[in-house]
């Protein structure tokens, strides 16, 4: 019988951090290398880890490392404290700095990561923007001036994922169907995965690999 | 109540410990990985002396004259050969002691209690099985104060299960009236009462239920679910146990009625102050168990799992798991049986 393999797995926020990451993954060689999988935002995160470690495959061993990561939002040290906070309660380990794998007794390597990346603000969606200003400038000088003409109309920012969003939707052409959905979106997103704004992730994933 | 159990070289386990366990205690797992023989163990710790001889065949089908329908059981009960490496350890408020060892001597296989840690611990024996020659062996049980009721997959003989029935009113009216309650208000909404009785020109006698439409219906005609719910309903106030072990507790339970099974049979529990052990492989019935729980409140289920480790498939490990674990599970769609 063949022996299986434990595999590396990916905790992402929701749909969309998840759908970025396995294509960052993809682009920088780690294809099939790495699993993934969302927790459905950072409320769920806790509880999530819990039912992670209670899983058949966790208990069997099919993980042999795990990366926790979550945005930053709106204040860095506030979520990497959440972040820490929710690995410590459930696996009963002090993840330390981002990035830096520990292993606790008897359990999977584990790191923790918070997007954009260390001491920054944001969300995915911030760091999928930041790759791409210096590749499609064109674009943004249109979004940008959207925003800035909503912000006029309404009186307050758009926020970053509705931004995206509409990047998102007016970066597909002219397909109807798929526009709103970022699985599609992103291969036709002006995305410089070679960015240096995702060389920590990057290195990070291609850590798990190894 | 039983808090961990601990198994060591027993059967197909090397090493398992359950913690932090509830009223109510559903083991699942693969195929293989050692579910029944957790129900055996704690037979072993709690079954009379008719409930350990007939250990060998009241879990596994066995043909008659099989090795492990006798002495055979008894020889690979110990997971590796020598047999003095078998423990089983629980923490409970029942018995003196909470450690029980094997103690090998040729043909005899020695149960010993002994309390932990303890500096003047005397190990008395519980269980002595005098093993072989052949297939034969001989079981001699100290006395155990803990009352232990057990349900095999199969389904008991119904003329046993009214023997059953016949006991609880003796022991207590009111319980009776208990069950009643409990078997309309989970099972049967058209329940008025139950009977035990044989009408003319039948044999034997058999519990009648008055579903309010004349004549009573033998209750073997109500379905496997009543059938079923009435036999464990019954075991636990005519045995008045401290524990029940229910080998594939979803048998003979449609898929609609398990959720209200799960209510009822924790409400006895709970009244009844009875501990439950069961095993099964249905994922209906693992998420019926759910949420009975969620909607009973408290914290009265926890699932025990046994899984076999990718990177050592010889080796089972154990995890002990709540409603909150199963719950999120469930509402992410994983599987977590």
């Amino acid at each position: 019988m063949k022996q299986q393999q434990p595999k590396p797995l990916v905790l992402c926020e929701g749909k969309e951090d998840l759908l970025v990451i396995e294509a960052l993954a993809n682009h920088a060689g780690l294809e099939n290398k790495l699993g993934f999988l969302q927790y459905g935002g950072k409320d769920r995160l806790r509880a999530y880890l819990h039912q992670l470690k209670a899983s058949p495959e966790y208990a069997r061993g099919e993980y042999s490392k795990i990366l926790v990561t979550r945005d930053a939002d709106l204040d860095f040290n506030r979520s990497w404290d959440a972040l820490k906070g929710a690995v410590k309660e459930a696996f009963d380990c002090d993840v330390g700095e981002p990035g830096i794998w520990i292993k606790p007794g008897g359990a999977p390597e584990l790191a923790a990561w918070i997007i954009p990346g260390p001491g920054k603000t944001g969300m995915i969606e911030t760091l999928c923007v930041e790759s791409s200003r210096t590749k499609a400038p064109e674009v943004f000088d249109c979004l940008d001036s959207f925003a800035t003409c909503i912000v006029g109309i309404q009186g307050v920012a758009l926020h970053e994922k509705a931004r995206f969003e509409i990047w998102t939707i007016a970066a597909q052409g002219a397909g109807a169907k798929g526009r709103i959905s970022l699985k599609y979106a992103i291969p036709n997103l002006p995305i410089d995965w070679n960015d240096e704004t995702f060389t920590p992730l990057k290195k990070l994933l291609a850590s798990i690999a190894t | 109540m039983i808090s961990t159990l601990e198994l060591k070289q027993f059967r197909g386990l090397e090493h398992v410990k359950f913690e932090n366990l509830g009223r109510a205690n559903l083991i699942i797992g693969g195929n293989n990985t050692g579910k029944t023989s957790v129900l055996e163990a704690l037979t072993v710790l709690y079954g009379d002396q008719d409930q350990l001889k007939n250990l060998p065949k009241t879990f596994r089908e066995q043909p008659k004259e099989s090795e492990d329908s006798g002495a055979g059981f008894w020889r690979s009960l110990a997971k590796d050969e020598d047999p003095l490496n078998l423990l089983i350890r629980v923490n409970d408020g029942y018995v003196e002691g909470n450690t029980i060892e094997a103690v090998a001597s040729n043909e005899t296989l020695q149960f010993v209690r002994s309390k932990e840690e303890t500096s003047n611990s005397s190990s008395r024996p519980v269980v002595i099985v005098q093993i072989g020659p052949g297939n034969d062996f001989g079981i001699n049980r100290v006395l155990g104060k803990v009352r232990l009721s057990i349900l095999a997959t199969r389904q008991q003989d119904p003329r046993d299960v009214s023997e059953l029935f016949n006991q609880i009113a003796l022991l207590n009216p009111e319980n009776e009236t208990k069950l009643e309650e409990l078997l309309c208000k989970a099972i049967e909404p058209r329940l008025r009462r139950l009977r035990y009785a044989r009408p003319q020109g039948t044999n034997p006698h058999l519990v009648y239920a008055d579903l309010g439409k004349a004549p009573m219906l033998p209750f073997t005609q109500l379905g496997q679910a009543f059938a079923r719910t009435l036999e464990i309903y019954c075991k636990i106030f005519a045995n008045q146990p401290k524990i029940i072990l229910i080998d594939e507790i979803e048998n003979g339970l449609y898929y609609e009625g398990m959720e209200d099974f799960w209510k009822g049979l924790m409400a006895v529990l709970e009244d009844q102050d009875v501990q439950l052990f069961a095993t099964t492989h249905s994922r209906e019935c693992i998420e019926a168990a759910q949420k009975a729980a969620s909607a009973m409140g408290g914290d009265p289920l926890r699932f025990l799992r046994l899984d076999r480790r990718i990177d050592d498939p010889g080796k089972i490990v154990a995890t002990t798991f709540g409603k909150e674990e199963m719950q999120t599970a469930i509402e992410f769609n994983r599987e977590m049986r």
